[in-house]
């Protein structure tokens, strides 16, 4: 199915609880839309960066997700911050990806600011609000799809009592018991790649593997081609020596938060995965694969 | 016709006298100017060095006011910066418990760029 901007797969370990976890997932994915989408206009978030300077109604599935993305710059030391929403919009990044598609690139002449104000925002959960300062536009594109996957995941686990594998645009969160040898899954640098593309594929039997790249969601402007994951010192798209970076972790939030501080941190990104003891492979611009922290030596895909 | 021939010696060492006098005086004034435009030369190429050196500074000021700095390391990291390996603490993403394994089945999903 398609949610959140991309494709969502739900695999579970008993047959008959696919109709219910579909179900799950959906319903999951509905309520992600409606609380953390930066394109609606009458999603939640879209109303606290309207209203920027005030404290702003937020529900507790949109201060969770806020929260985490916090959570993920303070991790990160601000390199995955969700105050790049300003950025990306500047960027040229400014509407669903679908319509970005359409337009006339030669129209679209982007600028840079840096992001980093994100200590400024702030979660009451006792009065329901989010506040971000003027100036600053949340996007909680780098969190909250990991965010959705894990829990979705864990609902489902829980619901059915089945194992379950999330997928959402390859951000894979798994819950509840593996199957027999974990769950396979495929590395690529578009998770839209079918089976036969994958460049190496490994088993996963908890927490989540995330994948972050360059290749993938780009657009055009009359300064070049531009992608989303941005450098928030310079509010511009990294410039990665990585064209993905996938890495394994306790969450798939973890997992995530890693894979798009790997991109931003380029050269220094193995040191820092493996002083976590991350998992993690890098598969380089120029087609080069770097693997760190544990992370298995390939066997050719079936 | 004596004092006439003195008169007009003298007259002819006078003038002597006065061609010299000009003679020194030119070659001296032609010296000065050739000592002074040396002098302003060695003024404008100095000029200009220090003006390309100033310009070559504000370039480089210019350059460096366009790269934004680097944000400082926020407070849970307590040992450094983000990118220092020695940086590792508990806030950091959390490894899994159990790695990923190599796989040769077909995959259930893919993890790549989104």
């Amino acid at each position: 199915m398609r949610a959140l901007g991309t494709t969502a797969v739900v695999a579970v370990t008993d047959p008959d609880a696919l109709t219910r976890a579909r179900r799950l997932l959906a319903r999951e994915l509905r309520t992600f839309d409606l609380a953390c989408s930066r394109f609606r206009a009458d999603s939640e978030l879209a109303a606290v960066n309207r209203r920027a300077g005030h404290a702003v109604d937020a529900g507790p599935l949109l201060r969770e997700a806020v929260v985490v993305a916090l959570g993920a710059a303070e991790r990160t030391g601000g390199l995955v911050d969700p105050t790049v929403g300003r950025s990306l919009r500047l960027a040229g990044y400014d509407r669903p990806f679908v319509c970005i598609k359409l337009r006339d690139e030669r129209l679209v002449h982007p600028a840079f600011e840096r992001a980093g104000r994100w200590r400024e925002v702030t979660v009451d959960d006792e009065r329901g609000t989010v506040r971000v300062p003027r100036g600053v536009e949340l996007d909680l594109g780098a969190t909250a799809k990991a965010l959705a996957a894990d829990r979705a995941a864990a609902a489902v686990a829980t619901a059915t009592g089945a194992g379950v594998l999330v997928s959402l645009g390859g951000d894979v969160a798994v819950a509840g018991a593996a199957p027999a040898g974990g769950w396979p899954v495929g590395i690529g640098h578009d998770h839209s790649a079918t089976a036969a593309d994958v460049e190496a594929c490994v088993t996963l039997t908890t927490g989540g593997l995330a994948s972050s790249g360059t290749r993938v969601r780009r657009w055009s402007t009359a300064q070049g081609a531009m992608h989303h994951i941005l450098d928030p010192r310079t509010g511009r798209p990294a410039q990665s020596p990585w064209a993905t970076a996938s890495v394994a972790a306790a969450t798939c939030v973890d997992a995530n938060t890693a894979s798009t501080a790997a991109i931003v941190l380029g050269y220094d990104a193995p040191a820092w995965l493996g002083s976590r003891r991350l998992p993690a492979r890098l598969a380089a611009q120029d087609g080069g694969v770097v693997l760190v922290g544990g992370w298995p030596h390939e066997r050719e895909p079936a | 016709m004596a004092q006439d021939s003195q008169a007009q010696a003298q007259r002819i060492r006078n003038r002597d006298r006065g061609g010299r006098t000009i003679r020194r005086l030119t070659i001296g004034a032609a010296a000065l100017a050739a000592g002074l435009t040396g002098v302003l030369a060695a003024v404008t190429a100095s000029a200009r060095t220090t003006h390309t050196a100033a310009r070559r500074l504000a370039t480089t000021a210019r350059s460096t006011s366009t790269v934004p700095a680097v944000p400082e390391p926020t407070a849970t990291v307590q040992s450094g910066s983000p990118q220092s390996a020695a940086s590792a603490s508990q806030s950091s993403p959390a490894a899994p418990q159990t790695a990923p394994a190599p796989s040769s089945s077909a995959p259930v999903a893919v993890s790549g760029g989104s």
